[in-house]
């Protein structure tokens, strides 16, 4: 699985950050979330899934 | 699978006032047998204006969601109501328009909306619903939408724009409440439902060129001061953009939040229980429950759009010009993303709910904020009251608003 993310499209709604922190991260005062890994080992892969499907901005899509 | 069809004469207003079960029922019958229905032209909003076409309606959450994230197939420069509103854009300004303009006026304050600058606010959000319950918990009994509901939205906004004057900040709330009640038989004295909105609407122009002149004269930390100095396609904003601009955020922001807060105060006393597990461990469940809340009764119901090219959707076809409703409040009960989706449960998780619309480019700019303004609500009400008992809540006559006029009630402060 690889996260895929546009940064013309994220606000940094931060949803992705609550729904799987270990993966997404807010860091500076302005623009997109940041991705920690866009490669998640296996056991994050639910938490990606619910990251994209809770991301507003539809910003977020995940690739095999 | 429900066979008996019931009334789903969405374009008509007696649909809209039939209680919200029914309205659900008919909902569930479109899910299940005609998800991607026509429905002819509305009820007039005016005597000499007809509503010109009929439209789609869209009641699966895949298929709303596909149109909400792809503005570039469907259009909203073309009106956003299933009602034509003629001229909408000098209203609404960018909820009415497409890229690149959308872009571009929606960019002077998405920084301010986002989540993390609501979050650095998130203290002075709660100071200030904690100062309107404060305000009114000693009063023992009154219209809860009066004096709550609808007050805490007033102030927060009034705090964004600078606004001190308690009958400026008061002017803007009613207007607000006007501006999304244009068919409720509460506002008929004023005229046909045209006549209501756009009544709304030129009163809270007026209440913008006077703040306009104010700022530019001795700009302030406020947000108007802010829009009055950003420029739009290298020229700071007409009068006119400007007037739109404040009617958007202030419909926007004061008028959805009054009656999810109204909303949730009713559906929390429906539902003993799990109010009781929300307050058993406030501040871990409070962002499930204002999310779950949300979804349960979306103040918005729908949003339109028009196709720019013909569109194939589960075996019709959608001309290119044709109007689409995208009905969240549909959205938000598909059987086939929400388990139990007629169940209020407040641990649902994740709840990829669509009050805030079905996502995209034109998401609700204040979602971050509308949810922060019902979490202290919820707080607040209960740390500062006791013994809150509801009467009959008076609920909006509309095909756009989920919405409570009034919520009579009595309390006790702690």
């Amino acid at each position: 699985m690889k996260i895929v993310r546009d940064e013309t499209l994220c606000e940094g709604w931060a949803q992705c950050v609550r729904a799987a922190p270990e993966l997404f991260e807010l860091r500076n005062d302005t623009g997109p979330v940041h991705v920690l890994n866009e490669t998640p080992p296996e056991e994050l892969e639910d938490k990606a899934r619910i990251a994209e499907q809770l991301c507003p901005r539809g910003a977020i899509w995940l690739e095999d | 699978m429900t066979t008996t069809e019931p009334d789903t004469k969405l374009n008509t207003l007696k649909f809209w006032a039939q209680p919200a079960d029914q309205r659900d029922a008919a909902f569930t019958w479109l899910r299940h047998n005609d998800p991607v229905a026509w429905h002819e032209a509305p009820d007039p909003i005016a005597p000499d204006l007809p509503n010109e076409a009929g439209f789609w309606s869209l009641t699966k959450y895949e298929d709303i969601k596909y149109v909400s994230r792809h503005p570039r197939l469907f259009s909203s420069a073309h009106g956003v109501f299933i009602d034509d509103f003629p001229q909408l854009e000098t209203i609404l300004s960018f909820l009415v328009m497409d890229a690149p303009r959308h872009t571009a006026l929606r960019g002077i304050v998405s920084s301010t909306f986002t989540a993390r600058n609501i979050r650095r606010l998130e203290d002075d959000i709660a100071r200030t619903v904690g100062e309107v319950v404060a305000d009114m918990k000693d009063l023992g009994e009154g219209d809860l939408c009066a004096v709550l509901a609808k007050e805490i939205p007033g102030r927060i906004f009034a705090g964004f724009m600078g606004i001190t004057d308690g009958e400026q900040r008061q002017a803007i709330m009613d207007a607000a409440e006007q501006l999304g009640s244009w068919a409720d038989p509460e506002y008929a004295y004023i005229g046909q439902p045209l006549a209501v909105f756009v009544d709304a609407a030129e009163k809270l122009k007026v209440i913008c060129r006077e703040m306009a002149a104010e700022r530019t004269a001795k700009p302030g930390d406020d947000l108007l001061s802010w829009v009055l100095q950003a420029e739009y396609e290298g020229e700071k904003m007409t009068s006119e953009e400007l007037g739109a601009f404040f009617c958007l955020l202030a419909g926007g922001t004061n008028d959805t939040s009054r009656h999810s807060n109204a909303h949730a105060l009713i559906e929390l006393a429906k539902h003993p229980e799990q109010r009781a597990w929300l307050y058993e461990n406030f501040d871990e469940r409070a962002d499930l429950a204002v999310n779950e809340l949300l979804r349960w009764k979306a103040p918005l119901m729908h949003f339109r759009r028009v196709a720019n090219q013909d569109f194939e959707l589960r075996g019709k076809t959608i001309k290119a010009g044709d109007k689409v409703a995208m009905w969240f409040v549909s959205g938000i009960r598909d059987e086939d993303i929400f388990e139990d989706p007629f169940t209020l449960n407040l641990s649902r998780y994740p709840n990829p709910h669509q009050s805030f619309g079905g996502g995209g480019v034109h998401l609700c700019l204040g979602a971050e904020l509308g949810r922060q303004m019902l979490k202290h609500t919820l707080r607040e009400t209960e740390r500062q009251l006791k013994d809150i008992e509801l009467g009959e809540p008076e609920y909006m006559l509309s095909n756009f608003m989920q919405g409570v006029m009034h919520l009579p009630g009595r309390w006790k402060a702690k």
